[in-house]
């Protein structure tokens, strides 16, 4: 799978368009497979499992080599949009058979230190990040290259081609209109 | 939106880069008065520093949960324990797993809050609340030891360290049943009490915050914590990261901490609640997946939690769906019993329980976490639990407050519980012992609330058949269940008989209104015997539906009714004024003005004495007065008087309440009569306005309005809208009060008016014939209605051209309306009798010819 998805990859580097049709269904399948055999080990505690399913795939692809640079972002830039789909439609399902919902197993609010770890908050971003898109796609994508791929700035500001002073601008603004969203005040 | 978004990414691109204190200037000269672009901008710039880390690790590449374990740095001791390893990351800080360094090895659990966190206020309310919650000595409460600061001045606490797994999670995997769950539950409940008596509320419980031991005791952590981190005047920066975090599952938290107001031990109980509630239906009470926290507020606010018994029961029921079915199955097993039966083991006490835990107000709650657990207590050993009493009350103001009822619903709801109020006191005054007053007062309250429930459970304002036809059919769902509850309560039945029946006449249900009227005057006679003030009033509300739908023998009822009431030396002003006022409402209704003229002088005579400035009765006296001057044909002082009244009743009311409507009509109808078209028209609309406002487009009251607007109408020449009001009219009429209302043979004649006068003369001339044999069986000859079809068939036949046949009509019926004494019409006809007369006699002398007629015209 390595070697296709590579060679699409640069194909498409190339100027070739389809290349990237052909990309995205073989990345996207490869994701879902060791999703699902990911989640059939271990029923329980699904949410902590869920960023660590995503990570291990993305660290697979990460270590993709003859890629250029370029490539590279590029590829990561459509991970994250897998990421995000993954993750989204993960936290859909977990949500529709949750039965309690109980993450943390220390008991002492490590829930807390695992970003997004119920599909509630997951689902609320993705939504607000829609809602985000509506007005600006670009801040929307920022957003996704960075959470979802993890993508530094650099890289952010080569998939978009804006400078990456840019990028920074423009990540908090995005930020902030995204918390700004999601914030709720909290308990006196 | 995108021109406005983009200036909105420019300034704030802009304001960021330069210090915070050049940014208002800045925006002064940017916004250049824009204040919402403005406000836009500087929101932005707050949530960018109020942002924290938000955001900022990825979700894929550095998952915090991945390097938190195990091997992460950590400092090798806190003061005088040496951690052993870092169990988690929390919003406030990390978290270690220690052990004291002395011969004890006692293992703690360390809670370092975060560098960023720390505060000269935080010290501070640390210290403060240490002492406290280091008092906390309690078996199912974890101990916190100690705290102190690290070496980079980091506060920490030190707290027992437990061993076990969430409580939810327990009772899942141990499969305990409904018993056994309510058991530990009772012992969390044990906890919390303690610690309220403490005056240490928890804040944050949750089933992650409460463990259970391999010895299935449970253990509450975290007591108090909430409260030092975050204190009621805490700046707004300080951990919104960890807040925003918490807030964004809120599935816990009380209504009052999602809204930010003040935090009380019936927060505790109410994250209670939502506990029991997961612990026996394996589901929140609200889903706030997706859910902006704007609308999880107003969730907690506006919605009631469904009972937990229907959600188990629905879970087990869809089995079309494979998903819940696997769900309701697993959770029963989880529990240890079959679905239907957990539903039914929930039913009844256990969803009053959670339900009451679960009020939106706190005051409403358990006021305690005791008297939670000894009410569960109570359910398990068989006894009639606190949570039932007064739940029909409160259900029922909780549906009032959800549903913006529609005007008539809020009417009927509103006479009804002043009823409840008057009636409870009323009777609970004839009875001597104290707590038995109290208790009966309660299960009185009870019955009829239950009633009002069952009432306006089926009157759904929002239901497609719109507000008038719900609140009959709810009145009549309601009748069963009346006869049922109420069966030996006969003198609540005739109240709340009563009750209902005013309010349908109020709604113009006159059928309606009238069987459950002559049905409280019937109890109430039985009960009472005649003349008694209840009676009567019965009596005057009867006697004015029975003028509204043209029966016979209102009048003579009104009129006994008042003179018993005015003959009883302990009637009350306001009584008094009730039954003249319905009096001089009957007789104008059926337009007996004569005898209502001295009666209306005297209400408003009476109103404007009484000692408490009754308003309200003298709006309705004045009101009369000006009908009855409508009615005597004396158009100038009606109007008048009509303005005297909306005045008022603007005053009382505000500008669009409806009872201005029929002031509103009436002042046309004066002015129109006083050939004042131009003032009457907008009154005519104005009263249509107010009547579709609040009773929507075909109610009955619109019909007599309509009709009035197509006479002006048709005056000024609008034939086509004149006839289609007319048509309106007839329709909405005959519907509400039946086809042989002589309003409705009223409304024929217009239409067959306006049709002659399209040139439909003939065909017209022929239906009015048989409309005549037909309506004099119906009304008797004598009816001015009836006897209109004369005057009307006379028109058709002068339009046809047969003047000799015509004139005989018209001359009788001239002669009836002087006789009846009925000048407008009298007048209107006379007018046509001269046209007649110079078409039949040309050049004769009207004068000579008919000098009675002429007399008669003059003097009107």
């Amino acid at each position: 799978m390595t070697a296709d998805v590579t060679d699409l990859l640069q194909s498409w580097g190339r100027g070739d368009a389809a290349a990237l049709e052909k990309v995205i269904p073989l990345v996207y399948e490869r994701l879902c497979t060791l999703a699902s055999g990911f989640l059939s080990q271990e029923r329980k505690n699904h949410t902590l499992q869920t960023a660590a399913l995503v990570n291990e795939a993305y660290l697979r692809m990460q270590q993709l080599e003859h890629v250029s640079w370029n490539d590279r972002a590029h590829f990561f830039a459509l991970s994250a949009r897998f990421m995000r789909r993954i993750l989204i439609d993960h936290g859909r399902r977990v949500r529709s058979d949750k039965r309690g919902g109980d993450a943390p197993m220390v008991g002492i609010e490590m829930a807390e230190g695992v970003a997004f770890g119920r599909p509630e908050e997951l689902l609320a971003l993705d939504q607000a990040l829609r809602d985000l898109a509506e007005h600006d796609r670009e801040l929307a994508q920022i957003v996704e290259l960075r959470y979802f791929g993890g993508l530094s700035r650099e890289e952010i500001a080569t998939v978009l081609g804006i400078g990456s002073a840019t990028v920074t601008r423009r990540w908090r603004l995005a930020r902030a209109w995204l918390f700004q969203q999601l914030k709720v005040d909290g308990p006196t | 939106m995108t021109s406005d978004w983009s200036r909105l990414r420019q300034l704030f691109e802009q304001s960021i880069e330069l210090e915070p204190g050049e940014r208002a200037e800045f925006l002064d000269s940017a916004c250049a008065g824009d204040g919402e672009l403005r406000a836009a901008v500087e929101q932005l710039i707050d949530a960018d520093l109020a942002a924290g880390e938000f955001l900022d690790d990825p979700i894929v590449g550095r998952p915090p949960a991945l390097s938190a374990s195990g091997d992460a740095e950590h400092p090798a001791t806190l003061g005088p324990y040496r951690v052993v390893r870092k169990l988690g990351q929390g919003g406030m800080g990390e978290v270690y797993l220690a052990v004291r360094d002395d011969p004890f090895q006692r293992r703690v659990v360390v809670k370092v809050v975060r560098k960023d966190l720390e505060s000269p206020d935080l010290l501070r309310r640390l210290h403060a609340e240490r002492q406290i919650l280091a008092g906390l000595d309690h078996p199912h409460i974890a101990h916190l030891y100690d705290g102190g600061t690290t070496d980079d001045q980091r506060p920490y606490f030190v707290m027992e360290y437990v061993e076990g797994v969430p409580i939810v999670r327990y009772c899942d995997e141990n499969r305990l049943s409904v018993e056994e769950r309510i058991g530990l539950f009772r012992k969390v409940c044990g906890a919390v009490q303690y610690a309220h008596q403490n005056l240490v509320v928890h804040r944050d419980l949750k089933p992650s915050n409460i463990l259970v031991t391999a010895e299935g005791e449970p253990k509450l952590l975290d007591f108090g914590i909430a409260k030092v981190l975050h204190p009621v005047a805490a700046p707004a920066q300080v951990d919104v990261t960890a807040t925003w975090q918490r807030m964004l599952t809120p599935q816990y938290a009380s209504p009052e901490q999602v809204r930010g107001n003040l935090v009380t031990t019936a927060s505790d109980i109410y994250s209670l609640g939502v506990l029991l509630f997961e612990l026996l239906t394996g589901r929140y009470p609200f889903s706030f997946a997706r859910r902006s926290p704007q609308e999880i507020e107003r969730i907690l606010t506006e919605e009631e939690p469904p009972r937990p018994s229907a959600v188990v029961l629905t879970d087990s029921e869809s089995s079309g769906s494979p998903g819940t079915t696997t769900l309701a199955t697993e959770l029963a097993r989880a529990r240890g019993t079959p679905p239907r039966e957990l539903g039914r083991r929930l039913a009844g006490d256990l969803d009053s329980i959670v339900l009451k835990a679960l009020r939106s107000a706190p005051h409403r709650r358990y006021p305690s976490a005791e008297s939670m657990a000894a009410d569960l207590e109570r359910f398990q050993e068989g006894l009639p639990v606190t949570a039932r009493r007064g739940t029909a009350t409160y259900r029922l103001s909780r549906f009032l407050s959800r549903h913006r009822v529609a005007a008539s619903m809020t009417a009927l709801v509103a006479s009804l519980l002043i009823f409840v109020a008057v009636t409870s006191f009323r009777q609970s005054q004839r009875l001597a012992e104290e707590r038995d007053r109290a208790l009966l007062e309660q299960s009185r309250k009870d019955t009829v609330m239950a009633l009002l429930l069952d009432v306006l459970s089926v009157a759904d304002p929002y239901s497609e058949e719109g507000a008038k036809l719900t609140v009959r059919e709810a009145l009549e769902a309601s009748r069963q269940p009346m006869q049922r509850r109420l069966k030996d309560e006969p003198a609540l039945r005739a109240e709340l008989l009563h009750t209902t029946g005013v309010v349908l006449r109020n709604l113009g249900l006159w059928n309606d209104a009238k069987t459950d009227l002559e049905e409280a005057v019937r109890l109430r006679r039985s009960l009472h015997g005649e003349g008694h003030l209840d009676v009567t009033a019965s009596e005057s509300a009867l006697a004015r539906v029975m003028a509204e739908l043209g029966e016979d023998g209102a009048s003579e009822l009104a009129l006994n009714a008042y003179e018993a009431v005015a003959a009883d030396p302990q009637a009350t002003t306001s009584q008094r004024l009730d039954a003249i006022n319905s009096l001089v409402s009957t007789y104008c209704i059926v337009g007996d003005h004569q005898s209502a003229a001295p009666f209306s002088e005297q209400a408003v005579d009476l109103a404007q004495r009484a000692s408490d400035r009754n308003l309200d009765a003298l709006a309705v006296a004045l009101y009369n007065r000006a009908s009855v001057f409508l009615k005597s044909g004396d158009h100038a002082r009606a109007a008048e008087a009509y303005r005297q009244t909306l005045a008022l009743e603007e005053q009382l009311r505000g500008n669009d309440h409806l009872s201005l409507a029929t002031t509103w009509n009436n002042l046309g109808s004066s002015l129109r009569r006083l050939g004042d078209d131009q003032g009457a028209e907008p009154a005519f609309r104005r009263a249509l306005e107010i009547l579709s406002l609040h009773l929507g487009d075909d109610h009955h009251r619109l019909a007599g309005v309509m009709n009035n607007l197509a006479g002006v109408v048709a005056r000024r020449g609008e034939h086509g809208e004149a006839v289609e009001l007319l048509r309106n009219a007839r329709s909405i009429f005959a519907s509400q009060v039946g086809g042989h209302h002589p309003n409705v043979l009223f409304l024929d004649l217009k239409i067959a008016q306006s049709r002659i006068a399209d040139g439909e003369a003939a065909e017209v001339e022929a239906e009015l014939r048989t409309m005549k044999s037909i309506w004099a069986e119906r009304l008797g000859e004598t009816h001015r209605n009836v006897l209109r079809i004369g005057r009307v068939r006379a028109e058709a036949l002068m339009n046809l051209g047969h003047d000799h046949a015509a004139e005989p009509l018209l001359a009788g019926y001239i002669e009836a309306m002087r006789e009846a004494g009925r000048t407008a019409e009298l007048d209107d006809a006379t007018e046509l009798m001269i046209v007649l007369f110079e078409r039949l006699h040309p050049g004769g002398d009207f004068e000579v010819a008919h000098p009675r007629r002429v007399a008669a015209a003059e003097s009107s």
